[in-house]
């Protein structure tokens, strides 16, 4: 069948062209995913219809999918900051889950005026979900302890942790169901409905993070030891701690991210405060492929996925249908991220010449 | 001191209850790592293992299908994924958290309808005679289910032979040293590792179908609860050798099950502590793997996609 044709490798795969085939691979997901429902008996066009009808054609809908995208592009800039040194942090959701819960220990029992508090709860936030990742990045830093496994690890305990509070000493007294915390005292200023600022927020951690790691020494030093550590530190630079400096950064994006939750959307602490935010950002990082702007398109593609599992819910799906999904679409992601560095070449069959 | 051995007794069953589901599922991802594969998907496998069990024994009511019906499964996933990394040269840690989220989310919308209700039939105690008898912990250790007995020692003795006593054990461990080399030789380096793949997916749906059908033994979402991700780093723990990972299986099996323990004696200690015992354990034992004596044990072809050199 490909007589006359040669799969040639390409060098240096452009930015447009990686981006080009995770699109046919996201295109590729959607795809199998309809033909998934049709077999197990849904109609996949009329679902989505129905929820991209509902999500774009009202107010509703569209306030929720903007309070998704928010936290969506902080987790998605968490894992893609850590990828930075080439590392991953699959942690994201433990250190929104700290993020959160620091965040929401200033703003049940701190007094105080707003325009203090509200800040503060965002840098306690940033602070715990350092705070989350110190141990996996000094162990990586220093020993090279694999740091995939034990951020991940940290999450369950994360889990555990805003579970005993939420339902043990900072349990609303006045609920009889026992899930979540005293409300905070502090609100996030509205923007539209029930859309806050976190969008504005996180939009502008993305612009700090593009500044910060392409525009700045400093950055460009922590992605020459992601590319190549070894060359890094004979150029004289302190790999280990521009290592240790990026993914602190990545779990503070990722507990601020957990602080917003609590102070804008949610203003409650609560058991199941993330829904699987940190893991969605691992798919969006994939997606992004490196790209800053690429990190809100994914979010923003993430969002009405997930939006869609949560309206389609009557109709069969669940979140963790679209978990299912993201999941498929990863590895679709990766297929093409290594498609993307071949090309099909014609060869000519006398002279054996190439053509494009 | 008389409640003493009946507390030890059950602590010890319990713990070799526990740890099968790591002895199952480390034995397989052994047998990966050490032909060079990382599958980080196992906590995936595990999950749709899991509902598949419980799915086909609800149906037929045969405990022996649904055992069936995880091996197929896993194998055909395993395929799957060795036909990405290993032909495709995906890197393995998107591939991997690729099927970690699809099992998981899979296993957890197609198998809501079985939440909660436990299995029809289950594996039940075998009173191994003579030795079941035996005072002190002879119940304890002789009157498993079938399964457990199979995770610690058929498993990963039969591992163990066939890794450091056959040609073929020789052939995936060179393979994950040095695939170029390996290749060199003659070796089916493609071949071999699609093969361990297979069978570590294998390995890991089994243990998922261990929690259903002899554990827990009901499914629920969540339920694989970090095990696959406890296992992967009891693999390095255990410095890639089957034997001293079923010993550290055991050894975390009774972590969980000096949880349970605490529990019922009614000890004043939080249960979300409890709970995260195992986790806080594992990341012990991943900072103490780091040292470098561990290290050295690493396949140093692990995690590299291998390609034969364009001539």
């Amino acid at each position: 069948m490909f007589d006359g044709y040669r799969l040639e490798r390409i060098r240096v795969p452009g930015a447009r062209r990686g981006a080009l085939f995770r699109l046919i691979a996201v295109l590729l997901a959607l795809a199998v995913a309809a033909a998934v429902l049709a077999l197990l008996g849904h109609h996949p066009l009329t679902m989505g219809r129905d929820a991209l009808a509902y999500t774009f054609g009202s107010a509703l809908g569209l306030q929720d999918l903007g309070s998704l995208v928010a936290p969506l592009v902080m987790t998605g800039l968490a894992v893609m900051i850590g990828k930075r040194v080439n590392l991953w942090n699959i942690g994201g959701e433990g250190q929104f889950y700290m993020g959160a819960w620091a965040a929401a220990g200033i703003g049940i029992f701190v007094p105080g005026p707003a325009v203090l508090m509200l800040p503060l709860m965002a840098l306690a936030g940033a602070a715990a979900g350092m705070a989350w990742i110190v141990v996996p990045a000094y162990a990586r830093a220093r020993a090279n302890v694999d740091e995939i496994i034990t951020t991940l690890l940290m999450n369950f305990i994360a889990v555990l942790i805003v579970g005993y509070f939420a339902t043990g000493p900072w349990r609303d007294p006045g609920q009889t169901i026992s899930a979540s915390s005293r409300p905070i005292q502090f609100a996030l200023p509205g923007l539209y409905g029930d859309l806050n600022i976190g969008i504005i927020v996180a939009l502008a951690l993305v612009v700090g993070c593009w500044v910060l790691f392409t525009r700045t020494a400093w950055g460009y030093e922590a992605s020459y030891v992601g590319a190549n550590t070894d060359s890094a530190r004979y150029a004289g630079i302190p790999a280990a701690r521009r290592v240790m400096a990026t993914l602190l950064l990545s779990g503070a994006v990722a507990g601020i991210a957990g602080a917003i939750e609590v102070s804008g959307t949610v203003s409650r602490l609560q058991v199941g405060i993330s829904s699987q935010f940190g893991y969605f950002g691992i798919v969006i990082a994939a997606l992004a492929g490196g790209s800053f702007p690429g990190i809100v398109l994914a979010a923003f593609l993430m969002a009405v996925l997930i939006n869609a599992g949560i309206i389609l819910e009557t109709q069969g799906l669940s979140l963790n249908a679209v978990i299912a999904l993201t999941g498929w679409l990863l590895l679709l992601t990766g297929i093409a991220g290594v498609a993307a560095g071949y090309r099909l070449r014609r060869v000519h069959p006398r002279t054996g010449k190439v053509s494009a | 001191m008389s409640d003493l051995v009946p507390l030890l007794s059950n602590l010890l069953s319990s713990g070799l209850l526990a740890g099968g589901v790591l002895a199952l599922a480390g034995t397989g991802e052994t047998v990966v790592e050490r032909a060079g594969v990382l599958n980080l998907g196992i906590e995936g496998f595990m999950a749709v293992g899991a509902v598949a069990a419980i799915a086909a024994v609800t149906a037929t009511g045969n405990l022996w299908l649904g055992v069936a019906a995880a091996v197929v499964l896993g194998l055909a996933l395993g395929l799957v994924l060795a036909l990405v990394v290993v032909l495709f040269r995906v890197d393995q840690v998107v591939a991997g958290l690729g099927f970690s989220f699809l099992g998981s989310g899979l296993a957890a919308w197609l198998g809501a309808p079985y939440a909660g209700t436990p299995a029809a039939v289950t594996f039940a105690r075998l009173e191994i005679p003579v030795l079941s008898d035996l005072s002190f912990f002879g119940k304890a250790i002789f009157s498993l289910p079938l399964p457990t007995y199979a995770a610690f020692l058929l498993g990963p003795v039969l591992v163990h032979l066939v890794l450091f006593r056959t040609r073929l054990g020789l052939g995936i461990c060179a393979v994950g040293e040095n695939p170029a080399a390996a290749d060199a030789a003659g070796l089916p380096v493609v071949a071999l590792r699609c093969l361990c793949v297979a069978f570590g997916g294998m390995m890991a749906a089994l243990s998922g179908a261990y929690l259903t059908l002899v554990l827990v033994p009901t499914w629920s979402e969540g339920l694989t609860g970090g095990r696959g991700w406890i296992t992967l780093s009891l693999v390095i723990f255990a410095a890639y050798r089957p034997l001293r990972l079923a010993v550290a299986a055991f050894g975390f099996g009774l972590i969980t099950a000096l949880g349970f323990s605490a529990q019922v004696l009614g000890v004043a200690v939080n249960s979300a502590f409890l709970s995260a015992l195992p986790y806080l354990a594992t990341l012990s034992i991943m900072l103490v793997a780091g040292h470098r004596a561990r290290r050295t044990a690493r396949p140093a072809g692990l995690g590299i996609p291998f390609e034969r050199e364009p001539h």
